[in-house]
């Protein structure tokens, strides 16, 4: 049974250890070249109203 | 099924990790409260509130990558052990300092209007759709991650283990790596888009090829382990272990046997008895303990076995599968059949 668990997350790990970095480098290479700002809520939805997209956060 | 709840057993070490543990948190939002603000303010204001919020969020991210390094680490090397030993613990902390984090991200971005925060935060979060890299709601992976850090902290204790059965328990705690990744895509997608300057982009994939680096490197070894083992014949057969001279006193020589199964074989008293190397507890490898008072000890959380019979000393109950042993001309073989948790075996005595 340690072995049949072993080998069943080798294919685990090998796809999070794969798949992760390769994430990862798309999300850094695919973004615009001018920064967005991601922090700011509502900043990918202005169709939405967002309360905090009018006030001062403080 | 019952269980029976006993409350966390404090010792001295318990108390010296999380003291330690604590310091270090508060040690690195203090200098990173410090520097950002001197960083920052030289070009855009940044509100201290906005740094407190990144100061925690990098800080659990860094504990959780810390968390995760520390398994492969012991098994490479025996001086990391330590850690692990209250590695749930640090978990729990970083499920609390990952909970501040959230709290000032919903009280500073989604504290107005007709929402509730976390209304408000999944609304305009989740309202662009998922197809724009840019608009990607980030902040829905860093919920989903945060989620699972709370089922784990919630299921840490050993209440739940013997509830569960280790081995849901294992599995259900092996979501951290899943909680990982969501959150590695969090900060890719979310504080990396609009932070553009190599250095944070640096840091971040060091983290991330550390962990991952770790756990690559532990995994080839355990798997050109197994893949040297022998497959042995239907219904068991006796297999060479290893001249009796090369057993350690009060320590074991992990065998592969059945096609990868692994068997401890510990040397204590002028004898040899050969239990599973798995530890009933958390799965740990018993073979990379040592014999403490008479018992296998697992090098992880220090659960005890008798050699002979691999059952707990009393009043504990955990019992282990035990493995038939014989010495022929100066050499150990061992029985590729695992016996029922618990059987007395009679050791083998060392002329």
């Amino acid at each position: 049974m340690q072995a049949i668990h072993r080998r069943r997350h080798a294919w685990i790990w090998i796809a999070w250890a794969v798949l992760l970095p390769l994430g990862f480098v798309l999300a850094l290479v695919l973004r615009p070249s001018e920064p967005v700002d991601s922090q700011q809520p509502g900043s990918a939805a202005a169709a939405v109203e967002s309360p905090a997209q009018h006030g001062d956060a403080r | 099924m019952s269980a029976g709840y006993k409350a966390v057993t404090w010792n001295r070490n318990k108390l010296f990790y999380d003291l330690v543990l604590v310091a270090g948190v508060a040690l690195y939002i203090a200098i990173f409260t410090k520097f950002a603000s001197d960083y920052w303010s030289g070009g855009r204001m940044i509100q201290s509130r906005i740094i407190e919020m990144r100061a925690y969020g990098s800080c659990a991210f860094l504990m959780l990558t810390l968390i995760l390094c520390i398994g492969p680490l012991a098994r490479l090397d025996r001086r990391f052990l330590p850690l692990l030993y209250n590695r749930r613990h640090f978990g729990v902390l970083t499920f609390l300092v990952a909970l501040y984090h959230a709290k000032q991200v919903l009280s500073l971005y989604y504290n107005f209007g007709e929402f509730t925060q976390l209304e408000g935060i999944l609304l305009t979060s989740t309202a662009g759709g998922f197809s724009s890299l840019t608009g990607f709601p980030f902040e829905v992976l860093g919920i989903l991650g945060l989620a699972i850090l709370l089922v784990m902290a919630a299921t840490s204790h050993d209440f739940w283990q013997h509830f569960l059965s280790p081995k849901v328990w294992k599995s259900l705690h092996m979501l951290v790596y899943v909680a990982y990744a969501l959150i590695i895509m969090h900060v890719a997608l979310g504080a990396l888009q609009s932070e553009q300057a190599p250095i944070y982009s640096i840091l971040v994939g060091f983290n991330l090829a550390v962990v991952v680096s770790l756990h690559s490197i532990t995994g080839w070894r355990e798997w050109r382990r197994d893949a040297k083992a022998p497959v042995p014949a239907s219904g068991g057969e006796w297999m060479d272990a290893g001249a009796v001279e090369d057993f350690q006193t009060d320590r074991a020589r992990i065998v592969p046997v059945g096609g990868a199964e692994r068997v401890a074989i510990f040397r204590y008293d002028g004898k040899l008895s050969a239990v599973s190397n798995v530890c009933a507890h958390q799965g740990g490898p018993l073979g990379e303990g040592r014999i403490v008072d008479g018992c296998v000890t697992c090098p992880w959380h220090g659960y005890q076995y008798e050699p002979h019979n691999g059952e707990s000393p009393p009043p504990f109950d955990e019992k282990v599968p035990t493995y038939r042993l014989k010495l022929e001309s100066g050499r150990v073989f061992v029985h590729t059949n695992a016996l029922e948790p618990g059987t007395h075996v009679d050791p083998v005595v060392i002329g």
